[in-house]
This record gives C-alpha cells, sequence and structure tokens, in this order.
C-alpha cells in the first residue's frame, strides 16, 4: 500500500523563509535590541569609568560584555551600509568601473588616522560609546563590501533567467535570490569583518588617548581599555585576565558562531 | 509567435537573428536546431521575454515556464521547495502549491526525493526537477534550451522518454532548442533549422512515436536536415504552416 507522502497535517515548508530569513531577522532584532540599550545606557552613564588598580572579575566580564556589545552593534550598523552599499557598485558594470577604485582607495586609508577627529567630536556631544562604535563600524565595512560584491558577480545567469520566467522579480528577487545567494560572501566578509574589529577595538575604547588633554576616566569599560590601560600601569594581572577572557570570547564565537555559519553558508553556493 | 524579429547586442547593428518569423501551434512539439552560434539560444530568450527584438514584435503567452541546460535550480532550496517556489510566485494559494507540487514531483518520479537538495541529485534528476517546476506552474508553452546537453547519454535518453510521456500527458506547447538532429527528429513534431540568424527551413516530422535512431524514416528525416544545415540539399521539403 503506498503511503500518502503529504497528509494533511503535513506543513509543507513553502519558499516563503530561509534559513538566511531567519538569521537576517534575528540578526536585525538583536542588533536593534543591543543597540537601543546601548544608546540608553551612554545617555544616562556618558562613560563607564573604571580604576584599573581595582578590577574584580565581575568587572572583566563586564568589560567582554561591553565590548561584545560595542562589536555587535558595529557590526549590525557595517551591514546595513556594507550591503547596500556594495549591491550599489555591483549594480552595473558602469558604476563599478566609477566607484570600485573609489571604495578602494576609501578602504586604503587607516581608519585610525581620523579616529582622533572623530573621538573629538563624538565626545564634545557626549556620546562616547557611539565614537568607538563608529570607529569599529568603519573598519569592519569594506571586508563587508568586496566580498558581497565579488559575490553579485557569481550569480548564474540561468539564476536571473529563471526568477524573471517565474515571476521572481523586484523586491522578490532581492529578497529570495539575491539575497540568499550572498549569504555565504556576507559570512566571509563579517568573519574578516570582526577580525578586523578586534584589532581596532581594542584602540577605540581607549578614548583618552585621541581626547586633548584626555585622562583615562574617561575610556569606555571594555576588553580593550582593560589591556591598554593595565598594560600601562603594569598591572599584569588584570592584564593577562583581560587577554584570557578576550580569547575565550573569540574562541567561543568561532565554535558557536562562525564554524556554523560556514557549515551552513557552503548550502547556499552554487556549484 | 514571432514576426520579423531581428536582434543586435551592438551598435551599429550585428544582427544574431534577422527577420526571424514563426508560429507554434497549440499543443505542438516544435524544436529549433542549428549551429552553435546560429542565434537559437536568442530565439528562446526573445521568446520567453528575457530580451527584447530589436525590430519585430513577439506575442507570447503569460505564463511561460523555461527549463534550462544548466538547470537553474536554488541550491539552497530542498526539490520539493524548489518547485514549491516556482508556483507559489504565480499567485497561486497554498493548497493548490502543495497539490500541484505533489502532483508534477510524481510525474517526474523524485516523490521520494522531495527533502534532497540539488546537490545531493544527479543530473538527470536535476533536470527533472527544472522540468517539474516548469510545468508546475501550468505554463501554456513550456521554453526548453538545450535542456539534455549537460548530461550523458544514457541520461539523455532516458530523459526524452521522459518528457515525451509528461508531454503526451499534459499536452502542453513546448519549443525546445538543441543542436542534436537525433534529439530533435526523436522528440518534435516540426523542426525549424536556423542558420546565421534566420530561419532556413521547417520540416514536418510525420515519424508515429516512439521513434528508433535506426529506423530508415528515422535516419533518412535526420540525413535532410543536416543537408539543410549544410545547404547541400537540393530540393527542401517544408511541412505545412500551421494557422
Amino acid at each position: 500500500m503506498k503511503v500518502n507522502r503529504y497528509p494533511r497535517h503535513h506543513h509543507m515548508p513553502l519558499y516563503e523563509t530561509t534559513p538566511s530569513h531567519y538569521l537576517v531577522s534575528i540578526a536585525i532584532a538583536t542588533g536593534l535590541a543591543i543597540g537601543l540599550t546601548a544608546l540608553l545606557v551612554h545617555f544616562v552613564y556618558p562613560h563607564n569609568a573604571f580604576d584599573v588598580n581595582r578590577i574584580s572579575l565581575g568587572v572583566i566580564v563586564q568589560g567582554a560584555l561591553n565590548t561584545l556589545a560595542r562589536m555587535v552593534l558595529a557590526f549590525i550598523l557595517s551591514v546595513a551600509v556594507a550591503v547596500p552599499l556594495a549591491l550599489f557598485i555591483g549594480s552595473t558594470p558602469r558604476i563599478q568601473t566609477i566607484f570600485l577604485p573609489i571604495a578602494d582607495i576609501l578602504q586604503s586609508v587607516p581608519v585610525l588616522a581620523f579616529f582622533p577627529v572623530v573621538a573629538v567630536f563624538f565626545v564634545a556631544n557626549n556620546a562616547f560609546e557611539l565614537a568607538a562604535v563608529f570607529v569599529i563600524c568603519v573598519s569592519m565595512v569594506w571586508n563587508i563590501v568586496f566580498p558581497v560584491i565579488g559575490g553579485l558577480q557569481t550569480i548564474p545567469d540561468d539564476i536571473k533567467s529563471a526568477a524573471f520566467v517565474f515571476r521572481v522579480r523586484g523586491w522578490r528577487r532581492f529578497w529570495f535570490i539575491t539575497l540568499p545567494s550572498l549569504f555565504p560572501f556576507l559570512v566571509t566578509g563579517s568573519l574578516l569583518a570582526w577580525a578586523q574589529g578586534w584589532t581596532i577595538v581594542i584602540v577605540a575604547e581607549v578614548l583618552h588617548a585621541y581626547i586633548p588633554k584626555g585622562n583615562p576616566s574617561q575610556d569606555l569599560l571594555g576588553l580593550g581599555s582593560l589591556l591598554v590601560d593595565s598594560n600601562a600601569q603594569v598591572k599584569n594581572g588584570v592584564f593577562l585576565a583581560s587577554l584570557t577572557a578576550m580569547i575565550l570570547v573569540v574562541t567561543l564565537m568561532n565554535f558557536a558562531v562562525w564554524q556554523p555559519l560556514l557549515r551552513l553558508s557552503q548550502r547556499f553556493r552554487f556549484d | 509567435m514571432l514576426a520579423h524579429v531581428s536582434k543586435s547586442y551592438v551598435t551599429p547593428p550585428n544582427y544574431v537573428v534577422r527577420d526571424f518569423s514563426l508560429s507554434i501551434a497549440d499543443r505542438e512539439f516544435f524544436c529549433l536546431i542549428g549551429a552553435s552560434g546560429c542565434g537559437k539560444s536568442t530565439v528562446i530568450k526573445l521568446m520567453a521575454g528575457l530580451q527584447a527584438p530589436s525590430t519585430g514584435t513577439v506575442v507570447r503567452p503569460e505564463r511561460i515556464g523555461m527549463v534550462f541546460q544548466s538547470f537553474a535550480l536554488l541550491p539552497w532550496l530542498t526539490v520539493e521547495r524548489n518547485v514549491a517556489f516556482a508556483v507559489r510566485m504565480q499567485g497561486f494559494d497554498r493548497d493548490k502549491v502543495r497539490a500541484t507540487t505533489e502532483r508534477h514531483l510524481r510525474m517526474v518520479h523524485l516523490e521520494d526525493f522531495a527533502e534532497r537538495y540539488p546537490r545531493e541529485l544527479s543530473g538527470g534528476q536535476r533536470q527533472r526537477v527544472g522540468i517539474a517546476r516548469a510545468l508546475a506552474i501550468e505554463p501554456e508553452v513550456l521554453l526548453m534550451d538545450e535542456p539534455f546537453s549537460a548530461l550523458d547519454p544514457v541520461m539523455t535518453d532516458e530523459l526524452h522518454a521522459d518528457v515525451l510521456r509528461i508531454w503526451e500527458h499534459t499536452k502542453t506547447t513546448v519549443v525546445m532548442v538543441s543542436h542534436h538532429f537525433e534529439e530533435a527528429v526523436t522528440l518534435a513534431d516540426r523542426i525549424g533549422v536556423m542558420k546565421d540568424g534566420t530561419l532556413a527551413e521547417i520540416v514536418d516530422v510525420k515519424l508515429p512515436r516512439p521513434r528508433r535512431e535506426g529506423d530508415p524514416a528515422f535516419t533518412s528525416t535526420v540525413r535532410k536536415l543536416r543537408g539543410f544545415l549544410e545547404g547541400s540539399h537540393a530540393a527542401p521539403t517544408v511541412g505545412p504552416q500551421p494557422e
């Protein structure tokens, strides 16, 4: 007897959502939540001063969470900027010819070169957190832009033709075809962006180094500032603890986030 | 229907398709053959609306299905979702999407592969998904752009039989592009021979199905087509044009 493979209660998963849609939705929701919280915190508490001579494990954990929150917010913002920018630059060969060299030059400018100017501006407006988030974001953006532009070139012509023939056009084409096609490149670019971000966050949180007549009380509590300030004051215990915390966070992220995403992204690659 | 269609990609014009006119009858299996670079893929893209003609008019039905040489399946969707996705995009309701997807997967004998991903399938199976997807949207015309070129001969023969079986069941109008004479004679009711961007000849194939390559009538038809393409046939025979 042939079993009906499609009983009435069978929820046939239709086209509406794919893993990339869930990921994007979760990422945006998380980013918004974290961002709003961070903004609220930094307006209520303009900066989170700390004394490197009195650091407990709890402070290091707090610092790790603060750094992670800044990185996540910066990442969300960088994706929000990088993806539309990449889609624009990669949209036609003519636009690519004009804007790709410009993007190439811009990404070569070291972000820390203009960070002092940025820092002064944000600090003057009482936006300490935003100063750090901004510079981390700028450092991340280009690592996403160029892989996404490359990813646009890999969408096969037959896929674009099939999308047209089957009436997957306009925003539907972007949502159901383009975005999933770009997912592997977004993952690769994000990995590179976070690697760059970890490098920059170490200096981005040490605001006093970029403010005229600045002092360490203006630094943002985070793994970066703990590393720099503890090293400056020869607090080796704090330094080692902060370094260990950073390594732990990076390693955990690798296992919990990047490896699963890299495995998932294989499904989205065209043969 | 294409009326006096020409297509050039460059300015000044260098036409890859020149003054091409063709009418396809309802429920007909029409095959367009020609050498590489003769413009037959451009013609099928014009039919699908993927390109606009430089001159002339193309009258196409509202719903067109298409099967691609490279299969054009979405790798992140299962077999079932690849078909259902296309059907849902036509605006059908959920129940119809479910029923249509199920029916067409059965038609191509892939109901047990519904949860597989395209990379887990053979080339022939992927093309079956492509065929199921194209037919599931209930097209008025099915376009096939060299659908078997990427497959080995054994798989191609299997799919020829499947396509004929499905066509005889659904009676969808089919326009297929090929560069294999034998394939065209196996499948088509009428064969158009393209040469240098124009339609050189149209041949009626009145052989009963199933057609066998060893049959004298089959061989003779192939020889006639080859002659048209090479320009060595003295007295071409053209089948009756449909209304």
